[in-house]
């Protein structure tokens, strides 16, 4: 059988137009940012030095910080908190967004608890946590779940409602029990929200990472921070929040990028 | 005393919702299909054809009456009843062999068994290379190939097919109805087609049910005693005298005639 | 299958019952730990007395909707432009990565050193979590502008203002109330993780004052009526907001 009007599309015909495109894109991109770069500088010279620090001596400061504060293994100790409370998170919430997608009684007592939890400032809590459970690292791994939590469990439980009814019908009709459809039509289409909710949720997880840190001075890079802050040096301050920002941008790029291999038959959802 | 497929429709009817003004979707359908015979059931959208269908295997249950296929009656879905679906309802994150071995899977069908079915019906229907591909990367096309390859899979008495071309442009569908009737002059199984189609009717069924809107009761029925195989001889069958009658025969029963 | 209200109610009625008596039993097993409820409301009396509660709530507040305004002064026009204009948003679109990816509580000593411990910095904080949302969604509803709306407006020849104006706008209002819901969230949070650095004045300057003296309840009230400032602001949003996808859907 021949099938001369069907025809494959696989992935996207690159022309040199888009190719070109997408090159003054970058262009664009690179000289927008020198450009905020370079009233950075302007600005910081007409400021003291230890208040508005210039681009230079924030490196000088990042040096510093490697040479003297051990600013990678406090690094290192501050991403250890950050990968246990998501890893909980991720558990947690993966379970019990799922669980309430497919149990109404369960969704209907969590909804409105889940729901606000997602809206309020967690950061609120931390005083109460750190008067109960101490400025100790369960603490802080507690602050990195309650972050991330709220926002991986609200989106699996999304993907599990918004399975279509179609796919569910063609199942029914070849006869598959519940168990068959959870584990092989409702978990699948699942899979992309909850690639999203990881990748929304590592956001999360770090902003509870440094603020767990900051209010409980002890540790880590949130020590480094105050130390500089204490002695007026704000280029301290800055070389670490630079710091995150990359740790930040690589880890949400990290999990897009694995969560992408996770689901080969199309890109993730926009949540 | 035939053997076999064979699907009885007894006074069903279909309400939707309960209190002041049920939905009255069906109402006093009455047929029977006999083995290996291609019926059609033609009506005009959202008249309930689906519906039916859906009775047929399983998915829904008749406020009243009473379905039989090969003689037992119809409560759930059963593995001797497959269904096509108008807008193919397949698994995007499956590829093509893994959609078409779903209801090999679900029956049990160990590993081995499936791959081998699986090779079998892709080379059928004509998607050989494209084993590893998902449905996202595929026309319509060959995406209700998988649909009806998915379907053959399991080896049904009865075929039942929802508008499958329904979702095509003209030229795909046209040369989906021929290979159709190709494959299921192979195989002859029962099939039940739903369709709003006219010509498409005439072209491939033994006999033809003619619907009417909601309230749906059968208005019309009509034998189409063209021989086969057609699929070879399509440009002949369709313009013959006696495919225009029929068609027209059809047209006056649906009121879409303009007053003489 | 569906579950019925009266279920609802009972099942809502029987937890929250349920969180009660866990919230009480923890009183009884960690009395210094953890306050029993009448002591936080307690609590929250004397600081409305003593404390200002009131005042710093309404100082608060007020910050909140000071940068809420700034963001959405700034956010709608930007996020406007940027999904009108593909070089503007090429532009602006580092700026809005980086802005995503900043952690601000590692920026606010540094912020407490440019702008005090008063009202600037709370308003700025605020601005800069809420403009995020507001601006990328109008962004987004420009760009999700369909297609044929737009070809129909040039067709008859209209300009871009015409564009905006008929098209766009139309389009954008319920993107717009997505945004200001998340975005009243966002800046409540950031207000949040001001006070508690800051922690000399406002909100954050009686919470620190509790907690230096182990008075639990006074954290509990202060913490509760943090929260509910975020829960209450964002569901008052989402009720606006739902009113203007209701509106939009039968105006078209």
């Amino acid at each position: 059988m021949s099938y001369e009007n069907s025809y494959l599309d696989i992935g996207r015909v690159s022309s040199v137009l888009e190719r070109l495109r997408s090159a003054t894109g970058v262009v664009i991109q690179v000289l927008s940012l020198l450009a905020g770069l370079i009233a950075w500088e302007l600005y910081a010279s007409t400021r003291p030095g230890y208040l508005f620090p210039n681009l230079g001596s924030i490196y000088a400061a990042f040096l510093e910080q490697m040479r003297e504060y051990a600013l990678l293994s406090a690094l290192g100790h501050s991403l250890i908190t950050l990968a246990v409370g998501f890893l909980l998170a991720a558990i947690v919430g993966v379970s019990v967004g799922i669980a309430m997608g497919l149990n109404e009684y369960l969704e209907a007592l969590l909804n409105p608890y889940i729901n606000a939890l997602y809206v309020a400032p967690i950061a609120a809590l931390i005083p109460v946590l750190i008067l109960v459970g101490g400025p100790s690292f369960e603490t802080r791994v507690f602050i990195v779940f309650l972050f991330a939590v709220f926002e991986i469990a609200i989106d699996a439980y999304e993907g599990v409602k918004t399975t279509p009814d179609d796919v569910l019908e063609v199942a029914r009709s070849f006869g598959a029990d519940r168990w068959f459809i959870v584990r092989n039509v409702i978990i699948p289409h699942d899979l992309p929200y909850i690639v999203a909710g990881l990748r929304l949720g590592i956001g999360r997880a770090l902003k509870g990472m440094i603020i767990g840190e900051l209010l409980i001075e002890f540790s880590n890079l949130g020590a480094i921070i105050r130390l500089w802050e204490n002695d007026f040096r704000i280029a301290g301050v800055l070389s670490v929040v630079v710091l995150v920002m990359i740790v930040g941008a690589v880890l949400i790029n990290g999990v897009k990028l694995l969560g992408a291999r996770l689901i080969p038959w199309r890109t993730e959802v926009d949540a | 005393m035939t053997m076999g497929s064979n699907i009885t429709v007894e006074n069903v009817s279909k309400y939707y919702g309960e209190g002041e003004a049920p939905v009255h979707v069906l109402d006093s359908i009455d047929f029977s299909v006999d083995e290996r015979e291609f019926l059609v059931v033609l009506g005009p959208s959202g008249c309930g054809k689906t519906t039916l269908l859906k009775m047929l295997d399983g998915l829904v249950e008749p406020s009243s009456g009473r379905i039989t296929v090969d003689g037992s009656p119809v409560t759930e879905p059963r593995g001797d009843v497959a269904l096509v679906f108008q807008n193919f309802g397949l698994f995007p994150w499956r590829t093509v062999r893994r959609n078409i071995t779903l209801g090999l899977e679900i029956q049990g069908v160990t590993k081995e068994q499936r791959r081998r079915r699986a090779d079998e019906l892709i080379e059928l229907v004509g998607l050989s290379g494209f084993e590893e591909n998902y449905p996202s990367e595929l026309s319509g096309g060959m995406q209700q190939r998988v649909g009806l390859a998915r379907a053959l899979a399991v080896d049904p008495e009865v075929l039942l097919m929802d508008e499958p071309f329904g979702a095509l442009d003209a030229q795909t569908k046209d040369q989906l109805q021929t290979e159709l009737l190709q494959l299921w002059g192979e195989r002859r199984k029962t099939a039940v087609f739903i369709t709003h189609d006219i010509s498409e009717a005439v072209f491939l069924a033994d006999r033809i049910l003619v619907m009417s809107p909601k309230p749906s009761e059968i208005l019309y029925e009509t034998d189409v005693d063209f021989e086969r195989p057609r699929w070879n001889r399509r440009v002949e069958i369709e313009r013959s005298d006696r495919f225009a009658r029929i068609e027209r025969e059809i047209r006056e029963q649906l009121n879409l005639l303009p007053a003489e | 299958m569906t579950v019925t209200r009266r279920e609802k109610v009972a099942l809502h009625v029987a937890f929250a019952a349920f969180l009660l008596c866990v919230w009480y039993g923890l009183n009884h097993t960690y009395p210094t730990g953890v306050p029993a409820p009448p002591q936080v409301i307690d609590a929250l009396l004397l600081q409305v007395q003593n404390e200002g509660l009131v005042g710093a709530v309404a100082d608060a507040l007020y910050a909140i909707f000071a940068g809420f305004f700034l963001a959405a002064f700034v956010g709608i026009p930007l996020g406007l432009l940027m999904g009108l204009n593909r070089n503007a948003e090429l532009a602006f679109d580092p700026y809005l990565n980086a802005l995503y990816v900043t952690p601000f509580s590692a920026l606010v000593p540094a912020l407490i050193a440019w702008f005090g411990t008063g009202f600037q910095i709370r308003v700025l904080v605020c601005f800069f979590f809420a403009v995020f949302p507001i601006t990328i969604n109008m962004l987004e509803g420009a760009k999700t502008t369909p297609e044929e709306l737009v070809e129909v407006v040039r067709s008859f020849d209209g300009s871009t203002y015409h564009l905006v104006k008929t098209v766009v706008l139309p389009h954008e209002v319920p993107y717009l109330a997505a945004g200001f819901r998340l975005g009243i969230g966002r800046a409540v949070k950031g207000l949040v993780i001001t006070e508690l650095l800051v922690s000399i004045t406002g909100l954050g300057g009686i919470l620190t004052r509790w907690s230096a003296s182990f008075d639990m309840e006074g954290v509990f009230s202060v913490v509760m009526v943090l929260m509910l400032m975020g829960i209450v602001l964002t569901g008052l949003l989402k009720r606006v907001e739902e009113a203007v996808v209701d509106w939009d859907a039968t105006d078209a």
